[in-house]
C-alpha cells in the first residue's frame, strides 16, 4: 500500500478518485496540490527498477525509473499543474477528478517497466480523457456524444493493437519488459500501430482534429498535453532509429500545415499544428542518434508548454468571447491584452524564434538529421519549420486579436486563467533563454550548443522572411480570407464514405432479397404446376399439394437416411 | 479577394518597417558571420531568406488552391456538427 501511494502516477489517479466527491474548494486544493506533490515523489525516486508484482503468473514491473520516462513524467506533472490551474475559472468536478486520473494515467504508463502495464494505463488514458472530450458541452448534443464516442473508439483500438502485439511479444521472448522492440520484433508491427494511432500519424490522425477542438477551454489544453505525447515516449522507448519513422514523421510536418492554413476554428488550428510538432519528434525518433533521441525528448518537453500556452490563450478567447472563429474575431487585444501578449510568447515559441523554447529544441532534430546527411529530411523540416510561422506563429494571433475588428468586447481572462499563462510563459521563455538545466535532464545526456551566430542568423532569416512573405500577400490581397465551413479530412472515410458504402450495400441487399422473393414466388408456382398439380387431382385444394410435396421430401430424405444408417 | 486589412494601421505600417529593417539586416549579418554548413547550399548568401519567403508562399497559395477541393459547409456532417461555439461568460469566477 505504501508503495502504491509513492508512485506519482497512482497518488493522480487515487487523488482523482477522491476529487469525485469532494466540494469545490476541497476538490480544488487537491487538483493543484497533488501534481506539486507527485514532482517532488518523482525526484526522490532512485533509478532503476524499482517497484515489480505479479499478474496472472507474469512478472510486471508498474514502476521503473529512467532517464527517459523520468523526463516525460516529470513535464506531464508540470502540465497536470497548469491545467488544472488554468481550470479553476470552469469550476468543472469532472475537470478536476478525470484531469488528475487523466494525466497520472499518463505519468504512470511513462513510468511502466513492462508492457502490461503500459497496456493498463493506455487504456485508463483512453477512458478518463473521453469524458474530457463529452464535458466540452453543459449538455452534450448527439453530435458532441458521437465525436466522443468515435475519439473513444480509435483509442480503444489502439489499445487492442498493443494488447494483440503485446501477447506476441510475451509468447515469443518469454519476458514483459517494455525495452526496444522494433517493426521486426514479435508483435512490432502491431505495437506500432498502436502508437501510430495515439501518436496520429499520417491517415490515423484525424480523432485528434475531431475531439479536441470539442473539449472545453481547460478540457483542451489538458487534452493536448498527454496522449499524443505518451506515444511519442513509446516510440522512442520502443522504435529508436527505425527509419520509416523518419519519413512518417516528415509527412507528419508537411501535411497539416495546410489543413492549418485553411481552418477557420482557431483550435482545430492549433491541433493540426499539434500534429506537424510531433513530426518533428516522430524523425527525430526515426533518425535515432542520441542527439535526436534527446531532440525528441526535449522537443516534446518545450512543446507540452507552447502548446499548452497556445490553447490556452485560445481557450481564454472562448470562455469570454464564446467563439475561436478566425471569421468571428479580431481586434481583441484591446479587451484581452494580457492573453494576447501570452499568446505571443507561446507562438514565438512555437515558432522557434531564438530566445524562445522551440528554438533550442526544434534545432537538435535539425542538426541530427544534418549530421547524419539526410539531405531530404532536413529540408523538409526546414519547409515544415516556415510552415509553422504561418498556422501558430501568425494566423492564430493575428486573426484573433489584430486583423479587422470584429466589434466584440469583452473582459480580460479570469486572473487563473492569466496566471496559468503567465507561468507556462516563463517557461517558455526560462527554456529558451537558459536550456542547460533541459538539456541535464535528457536521457542521453547530450551536450548541445543551439547559440551559435550562423544557427540563429540562418534562423532569422528563415522566419523574417517567411513573416515579410506573409505581409506581402495580405497587401496583395492574396492571402485567403478566413471564411466559416470545413475542410474534408481523412475522417471523411469513416464518417461519410464507410457508412455511405454501408448504406448503398444494405439498399443493394434489400433490392435483391426483394427481386430474389419474387423470382423465387415464380418458380415456385411454376415448379408446383409441373410437379405437384401434374401428379395430384384437380379437386384437391391449393394447401395439399404443398403439404404433400413436403410429406414426400421428408419420406425421401429418410429413405435416404435410412440407406446411409444400414 | 479582398483582405479588411489590406490597407494596414499606423502601428502596422511601423510593425511592418521595422520587418523590413530586421530582414535586411539579418541578411547583412548573414554576409559578416563565418559558416560552418553540413550542406553546401547553407552558405549560399541569403539562402535560409529565400528558402523561408518562397517556402511560405508556396504553402499559403497551395492551400489556397486545395480550398474549392476541401471545403464544405459547416453542416455537411449533419446538424451541429462541428465543435459549436459556447455561450461567452463576461465574469469568470477566480
Amino acid at each position: 500500500m505504501t508503495e502504491l501511494l509513492l508512485h506519482p502516477g497512482y497518488q493522480l489517479i487515487l487523488g482523482g478518485l477522491i476529487a469525485a466527491g469532494l466540494p469545490r474548494r476541497a476538490g480544488q486544493a487537491l487538483a493543484l496540490g497533488l501534481p506539486l506533490l507527485a514532482i517532488a515523489t518523482l525526484f526522490a525516486l532512485p533509478d532503476g527498477h524499482l517497484w515489480q508484482a505479479s499478474l496472472f503468473g507474469y512478472e510486471i514491473t508498474p514502476l521503473r525509473a529512467d532517464r527517459l520516462g523520468f523526463i516525460f513524467a516529470l513535464i506531464f506533472l508540470i502540465a497536470a499543474f497548469l491545467g488544472q490551474l488554468f481550470a479553476l475559472a470552469e469550476d468543472s468536478r469532472l475537470l478536476r477528478s478525470a484531469g488528475l486520473i487523466y494525466a497520472g494515467a499518463a505519468v504512470a504508463a511513462t513510468l511502466a517497466g513492462d508492457l502490461i502495464s503500459l497496456f493498463i494505463h493506455w487504456e485508463l488514458t483512453a477512458l478518463a480523457s473521453v469524458l474530457i472530450v463529452w464535458n466540452g458541452q453543459a449538455r452534450p448534443s448527439d453530435a458532441h456524444i458521437r465525436a466522443g464516442l468515435r475519439y473513444f473508439l480509435l483509442q480503444i483500438i489502439s489499445g487492442i493493437a498493443l494488447l494483440a502485439g503485446a501477447i506476441l511479444w510475451i509468447r515469443a521472448t518469454g519476458t514483459t519488459d517494455f525495452v526496444h522492440i522494433g517493426l521486426d520484433g514479435p508483435g512490432g508491427v502491431w505495437i506500432f500501430l498502436a502508437f501510430g494511432i495515439k501518436c496520429a500519424f499520417p491517415l490515423l490522425h484525424n480523432w485528434l482534429q475531431d475531439a479536441y477542438p470539442r473539449a472545453s477551454a481547460a478540457g483542451t489544453v489538458m487534452l493536448s498535453a498527454f496522449t499524443t505525447k505518451l506515444a511519442v515516449y513509446a516510440l522512442a522507448r520502443g522504435y529508436a532509429g527505425t527509419e520509416s519513422l523518419m519519413w512518417i514523421g516528415a509527412t507528419m510536418t508537411v501535411f497539416p500545415i495546410f489543413f492549418a492554413v485553411l481552418e477557420n476554428d482557431l483550435r482545430k488550428v492549433l491541433a493540426y499544428s499539434l500534429n506537424n510538432q510531433l513530426g518533428f519528434m516522430v524523425a527525430g525518433i526515426g533518425i535515432g542518434t542520441s542527439l535526436a533521441i534527446d531532440g525528441a525528448a526535449a522537443h516534446a518537453f518545450a512543446h507540452i508548454l507552447y502548446k499548452a500556452l497556445l490553447f490556452m490563450a485560445m481557450g481564454a478567447v472562448l470562455f469570454r468571447a464564446g467563439t475561436v472563429k478566425a471569421s468571428e474575431l479580431g481586434g481583441l487585444y484591446a479587451s484581452m491584452p494580457w492573453t494576447a501578449r501570452f499568446c505571443i510568447i507561446g507562438s514565438m515559441s512555437i515558432s522557434a524564434f531564438p530566445l524562445f523554447s522551440g528554438f533550442v529544441t526544434k534545432s537538435m532534430i535539425l542538426t541530427a538529421a544534418a549530421m547524419e546527411h539526410h539531405m531530404i529530411l532536413w529540408l523538409v523540416l526546414l519547409f515544415a519549420s516556415a510552415g509553422v510561422l504561418d498556422h501558430s506563429g501568425i494566423k492564430v494571433p493575428y486573426f484573433s486579436f489584430f486583423a479587422h475588428d470584429s466589434g466584440r468586447r469583452c473582459n480580460e481572462a479570469p486572473r487563473s486563467m492569466l496566471l496559468a499563462m503567465g507561468i507556462t510563459a516563463f517557461l517558455c521563455i526560462a527554456i529558451g533563454v537558459y536550456p542547460d538545466p533541459l538539456y541535464a535532464l535528457l536521457p542521453n545526456g547530450s551536450t548541445y550548443k543551439p547559440y551559435t551566430p550562423e544557427h540563429i542568423v540562418g534562423q532569422y532569416q528563415l522566419l523574417l522572411f517567411a513573416a515579410l512573405a506573409f505581409v506581402t500577400l495580405i497587401r496583395l490581397g492574396w492571402y485567403p480570407a478566413e471564411v466559416r465551413g470545413l475542410n474534408l479530412d481523412s475522417d471523411v472515410i469513416y464518417r461519410r464514405w464507410l457508412p455511405g458504402l454501408w448504406r448503398a450495400t444494405l439498399m443493394l441487399w434489400a433490392g435483391l432479397r426483394g427481386r430474389w422473393t419474387a423470382m423465387s414466388g415464380v418458380l415456385l408456382r411454376a415448379g408446383r404446376r409441373l410437379l405437384v398439380d401434374a401428379f395430384s387431382p384437380r379437386e384437391i385444394t391449393a394447401v395439399w399439394p404443398m403439404t404433400s410435396g413436403g410429406l414426400l421430401l421428408i419420406g425421401l430424405l429418410g429413405l435416404m437416411l435410412l440407406q446411409l444408417v444400414i | 479577394m479582398s483582405q479588411p486589412s489590406g490597407s494596414p494601421s499606423r502601428a502596422g505600417l511601423i510593425a511592418q518597417r521595422l520587418l523590413v529593417a530586421g530582414c535586411i539586416a539579418s541578411l547583412i549579418a548573414g554576409l559578416l558571420i563565418e559558416h560552418h554548413p553540413h550542406f553546401a547550399f547553407e552558405a549560399w548568401p541569403g539562402f535560409f531568406a529565400g528558402f523561408g519567403f518562397l517556402a511560405y508562399c508556396f504553402i499559403v497559395l497551395s492551400a489556397k488552391q486545395l480550398r474549392p477541393w476541401l471545403r464544405r459547409e459547416e453542416s455537411y456532417y449533419g446538424d451541429d456538427e462541428e465543435p459549436a461555439d459556447s455561450p461567452a461568460r463576461e465574469r469568470g469566477d477566480d
